[in-house]
């Protein structure tokens, strides 16, 4: 969305007569992206849920606040992730640590309810939880989000040419594993 | 075999077809196994909405600022300070401007000269006797002014020695 079009929308919900319907559409625009973007991070629908709802209620008290100086999908997506982190490191009681749960993943996955992977599909998400967290991250990112380099090096603050380099080698892997 | 072939198919083809764009939620179905339930999205949307409504946003202006700008603002103020304190402490002649100079012949010796531009040749001699006797006089009347309070802080007998001892040196300048 260009960068007239985010002023636009941002200062419709900062408009007390326009803020519902802007924030709607503001919804509209994001709400499924997002969604799916956390649902990768912290596995479960019911997770990705609530994670949805306080990131949408923190883009509410903060839109004020924000500068412009990155794109408002760049924005939305890093308070989407820390959200996402904030929730595995307040409910980890199961496991020790983030990378736990990222190694846990395909066994996590196939416990959720909303997950009906077939046996291709398990294999698929055990290949990518051989990934390192920031491969997985990387990869997710570009492959599942369809998000361009210049965003995920902004998200992650990694160099743009390391993301490519990670990501290609990822799909290396992957393909590799995925047909041996 | 139908099963066997669909899932080589896929197998071979787990990369997702970009020239067969789908929706984001139909493709994390379709290749990845992630489901959610029927709904959820526009549930989900009144949900959130209804939570905001709650919600007090103050009204801000909403001013996207280059950083640059600002920068370049802030060193303008700047500037503008140092220059303006440098000329009010620099320039000694404000200070002086509210200072009654007591020694009027500094002045008188300019003015005179000046002035002098203005008179005839024939009328000069009289004109720098008369400027030297009335710069005299006022000299003098000053200093008896200091006198007449100077006195008022001695003896007497004091006092009228002071007095001689200044109108002499009054009479002498």
């Amino acid at each position: 969305m260009p960068k007239t079009e985010d002023r636009r929308l941002i200062k419709a919900i900062l408009s007390p007569k326009t803020k519902d319907k802007a924030f709607s559409e503001l919804l509209d625009l994001y709400q499924e992206k997002l969604y799916w973007h956390i649902r990768k991070i912290v596995v479960s629908h019911d997770n990705a849920n609530d994670v949805l709802q306080n990131t949408f209620i923190r883009v509410y008290k903060s839109i004020g606040n924000f500068k412009m100086r990155s794109s408002l999908n760049t924005w939305l997506y890093k308070i989407a992730y820390n959200e996402s982190i904030r929730f595995l490191q307040k409910n980890k009681s199961q496991f020790n640590s983030i990378s736990e749960i990222n190694n846990n993943y395909p066994e996590i996955l196939s416990q959720d309810v909303h997950f009906n992977g077939d046996e291709i599909q398990k294999k698929l998400h055990e290949v990518i939880s051989q990934l390192t967290e920031k491969q997985r991250m990387i990869f997710q990112m570009k492959y599942f989000d369809d998000l361009s380099f210049r965003q995920i090096s902004e998200l992650l603050d990694v160099n743009e040419n390391t993301l490519k380099s990670s990501y290609y080698s990822s799909v290396k892997i992957i393909e590799e594993k995925m047909t041996s | 075999m139908e099963k066997t072939d669909e899932n080589n198919i896929k197998k071979n083809h787990f990369l997702k077809d970009d020239n067969n764009k789908q929706s984001i939620s139909k493709e994390h179905n379709d290749y990845f196994g992630y489901k959610t339930p029927d709904n959820f999205f526009s549930e989900s949307k009144k949900e959130i909405l209804n939570s905001i409504s709650s919600i007090e946003v103050n009204e801000k202006k909403f001013i996207a600022v280059k950083p640059v700008l600002k920068w370049v603002a802030a060193a303008s103020v700047v500037i503008l300070i140092i220059s303006m304190s440098y000329m009010f402490f620099s320039d000694s002649t404000f200070f002086n401007n509210n200072v009654i100079s007591e020694d009027i012949s500094d002045i008188d010796e300019d003015n005179m000269l000046l002035n002098s531009f203005f008179v005839d040749d024939s009328e000069l001699d009289n004109f720098i006797e008369n400027y030297i006797m009335e710069d005299i006089i006022i000299e003098s009347e000053l200093k008896t002014d200091h006198v007449i309070i100077n006195s008022l802080m001695l003896t007497d007998e004091e006092a009228e020695q002071y007095i001689d001892e200044y109108l002499i040196e009054a009479l002498v300048l």
